[in-house]
């Protein structure tokens, strides 16, 4: 039997003239795209702005969706790049030095623990945002959002080889520097 | 020695992607291979770290309000958009009625260039040059007629007394023939 996409039927029922479906679209999906959102800019609010731009877009866009493609993988593309362009535009705010951020850190029961925990959060936290614009994309979607890989290479519009090798390049980075912090910790104990 | 299986095997079995046969077959092989250990011990601890980092709140989204504000912004937006295609749709208008009243005064007001009047020539058609060579308007023919200074000033011996030192610049009267197939008398 053929499982059905339901985003394919509530797009079907949009393009027929339901509002309600459109609305049960983005009550599907909106968790999701300001969690991506989020992961980009760090941002609580201009997160959520960022969200229903996509979903204002989705609208316009919607009424000419042809099927060809998943509506999930658009909507993860469109959060990409809005949230890139509103850090481009705002790069001179240290985007992993947010208020946000600080409050997040008093209240986190591991605060308790110490300052390592806090340095090691900002510090990855840092590296993240350093990484090549590829390198980061691909682990926002691969790791924190758990696509598969096929599903990532249709986001970003690659090959699922491409995807791995990405990936890899990303993580080897990533331990790189977490082996590095490691060591240091060790050495300063 | 150098194992054949690769690290991107080694992400997908910490992120739980395989199926259940060969999540089986890399355990067994992870307790004989060293090399493999040693990238799986790296990678589990570099995704601790990365899970351990900016966890998003819960659900910040807020629910049904989240939809009743994305109408809300496009009702807005639809509103002030609406008010701008008025506002161009005016201003164009306006500035096609604008253009139309400037060339339109410009013509009345153009002078031919000073034709060479030969005493006693009664008309003759002047090609006038265009208005402008960007808004390339057609051809205008303008008819001329010219009427000799001792024609218009009486009797020949008044004239000469009221004669000025420099003779008159001859009146030119114009009708304008054709302008761009509008026939105008």
């Amino acid at each position: 039997m053929k499982i059905q996409d339901p985003d394919a039927e509530l797009i079907r029922e949009f393009q027929a003239g339901s509002v309600e479906a459109f609305n049960d679209l983005v009550r599907r999906h909106q968790a999701a795209v300001c969690r991506m959102a989020y992961r980009v800019i760090g941002q609580q609010e201009e997160s959520r702005d960022i969200a229903q731009e996509v979903f204002i877009k989705a609208h316009q866009m919607l009424p000419k969706w042809r099927f060809k493609a998943k509506f999930f993988t658009w909507l993860y593309q469109t959060t990409w790049n809005l949230a890139r362009n509103w850090r481009r535009k705002h790069s001179r705010l240290d985007y992993y030095e947010y208020i946000g951020e600080h409050k997040e850190l008093q209240t986190h029961p591991e605060a308790q623990v110490g300052m390592h925990y806090q340095e090691q959060k900002a510090m990855i936290k840092r590296v993240l945002g350093q990484l090549p614009k590829r390198q980061h994309q691909v682990v926002l979607l691969r790791i924190y959002e758990r696509l598969s890989v096929e599903d990532t290479a249709a986001v970003m519009q690659c090959r699922p080889g491409t995807v791995k090798a990405l990936l890899n390049q990303a993580m080897k980075r990533l331990s790189q520097i977490v082996k590095k912090e490691q060591t240091y910790d060790e050495m300063s104990a | 020695m150098k194992c054949r299986h690769k690290r991107n095997e080694w992400i997908g079995y910490l992120l739980g992607e395989l199926s259940s046969k060969q999540q089986m077959r890399m355990e067994s092989h992870l307790k004989e291979c060293m090399a493999c250990q040693k990238v799986t011990e790296e990678l589990k601890s570099t995704l601790t770290v990365l899970n351990r980092v900016t966890p998003p709140p819960q659900d910040f989204s807020g629910g049904d309000v989240f939809v009743y504000e994305i109408h809300h912004k496009m009702e807005r937006r639809e509103i002030v958009s609406s008010r701008s295609r008025r506002f161009r749709q005016a201003a164009a208008g306006l500035t096609i009625v604008l253009l139309m009243a400037v060339m339109v005064i410009k013509l009345i007001h153009q002078k031919p260039d000073s034709p060479v009047v030969q005493p006693g020539s009664v008309s003759h058609l002047v090609k006038a040059e265009p208005m402008s060579s960007r808004l390339q308007t057609p051809t205008i023919r303008l008819r001329t007629s010219v009427k000799p200074v001792s024609m218009m000033s009486g009797p020949s011996n008044v004239s000469t007394m009221t004669q000025p030192k420099f003779p008159r610049k001859p009146r030119i009267n114009l009708h304008i023939k054709t302008i761009s197939g509008i026939q105008k008398s």
